[in-house]
């Protein structure tokens, strides 16, 4: 007979011991803390904590926002398929793409207002606009972009 | 439940639709925003006299005096540049006010502007940080406020206040062309580049007379002057961002 493992945390309460599932699931809680009181750290000091200089202004971590683009890019251009070309044989996996589209491109736009100097005026991109910049034009793609993808996930 | 009369489908080709004409409008409206706009009768720029600059930085304390720069910071930078026979050449490097600057071109909320007289401003209430114009200026003429600027400047005198407001954390700044003091001088009728009031506080301070300011539409201007007489430079004009900052080599002291 299979016997239940169980944790006494104090008598009479006791919980199941936790699946691998579960660890899995603590430790990515634990990153996602350190990554949000890292951002919190960066917000109340500035980016002078980041050790950025003037030679190198930009650092590693946007290589983090391009790969969370690169990753939503295909996951949308997938959810575009299904949708908007109509190719059903990908209907499986369209829902979990536009999902994953999301989260995507919300993780580009949080690594984007974390590396801006200013992060109380990341409106202006979207009000002052410079067609002649390309950053400007990532900015527009990732607003719409995540526009879309948001509607398109609260209608499923 | 009433039956929804615009499907999903329907909404979103509305939707892209509706954005996709604000876009065009916006981009028509926009086309020359990074473009100079308007007339000047003037065209400001600095020569640079290296046979006589001593490498002495006065010209950086002077600009951090009068623009409240943090000691962190340089404006105009002095930049050792090897020898020339056997006397030390300097560079000072000013932003090079370009005719057609990298960092206006890629700003994205056009906090970067030229003004039609040549002088490449900041927005400072308009920057978001971003710092794309400081990646994209080839002369690193751009610093950026990592932290806030607080307490006493140490280049300020007791006897004088800065011209200009500090700037925040969290944006570049850089060299304006003491823009205030050009502007002030015109406004009180001054000749920019003769009347010291009128004059970029480097261009002043400089004890051997190695910097010039001035006007180059204006042929009897001094700056005129030394280019029409003497060779000159500009820093990486092979990029063609027509630097408005001249400068004129140092050559070998000739005896007699």
């Amino acid at each position: 007979m299979k016997t239940i493992k169980r944790w006494g945390l104090r008598r009479g309460v006791q919980l199941n011991a936790p699946t691998p599932y579960q660890w899995w699931l603590a430790a990515l809680a634990a990153v996602m803390a350190a990554g949000a009181s890292a951002g919190l750290i960066v917000f109340a000091r500035g980016l002078v904590v980041t050790n950025l200089t003037d030679l190198v202004p930009w650092g590693l971590w946007i290589a983090l926002d391009m790969s969370s683009i690169a990753l939503s890019a295909g996951a949308f251009l997938l959810c575009a398929a299904v949708y908007l070309l109509g190719l059903k044989q990908f209907q499986p996996v369209a829902r979990t793409a536009t999902f994953v589209g999301l989260i995507g491109y919300s993780m580009a736009m949080l690594c984007l207002v974390l590396d801006i100097g200013r992060p109380d005026r990341f409106w202006h991109a979207l009000v002052y606009w410079n067609p002649h910049s390309v950053l400007w034009e990532v900015t527009m793609c990732i607003t719409l972009y995540f526009t879309v993808l948001a509607l398109e996930t609260a209608a499923q | 439940m009433t039956q929804a009369t615009v499907g999903r489908r329907g909404f979103l080709k509305a939707l892209a639709a509706g954005i996709t004409a604000a876009v065009s409008l916006r981009m028509w409206r926009n086309a020359t925003a990074s473009e100079t706009t308007g007339t000047s009768p003037h065209k400001w720029a600095m020569v640079i006299d290296q046979s006589k600059c001593v490498g002495c930085e006065y010209c950086t304390q002077a600009c951090r005096a009068h623009n409240d720069v943090p000691p962190t910071i340089a404006w105009n930078r002095v930049i050792p540049a090897g020898k020339v026979g056997s006397k030390d050449v300097f560079l000072p490097r000013p932003c090079q006010h370009c005719e057609h600057p990298p960092c206006v071109e890629v700003c994205m909320v056009g906090a970067s502007y030229r003004r039609a007289d040549g002088i490449v401003m900041m927005d400072y209430d308009k920057c978001i940080g971003c710092r794309y114009c400081e990646v994209a200026c080839p002369y690193g003429a751009r610093a950026f406020n990592w932290e806030a600027f607080t307490g006493p400047n140490p280049a300020v005198p007791t006897w004088g206040t800065p011209e200009v407001e500090r700037r925040p954390r969290g944006v570049p700044e850089k060299c304006s062309f003491c823009y205030q003091r050009v502007d002030r001088g015109l406004a009180l009728g001054l000749k920019v580049g003769v009347d010291p009031e009128a004059t970029p506080a480097c261009v002043v301070a400089c004890p051997t007379g190695a910097r010039k300011f001035g006007d180059l539409n204006d042929p009897e201007s001094e700056v005129s002057q030394l280019l029409a007489k003497h060779p000159s430079y500009r820093l990486r004009e092979d990029l063609g961002t027509g630097p408005r900052v001249y400068y004129l080599p140092a050559h070998e002291e000739v005896a007699g």
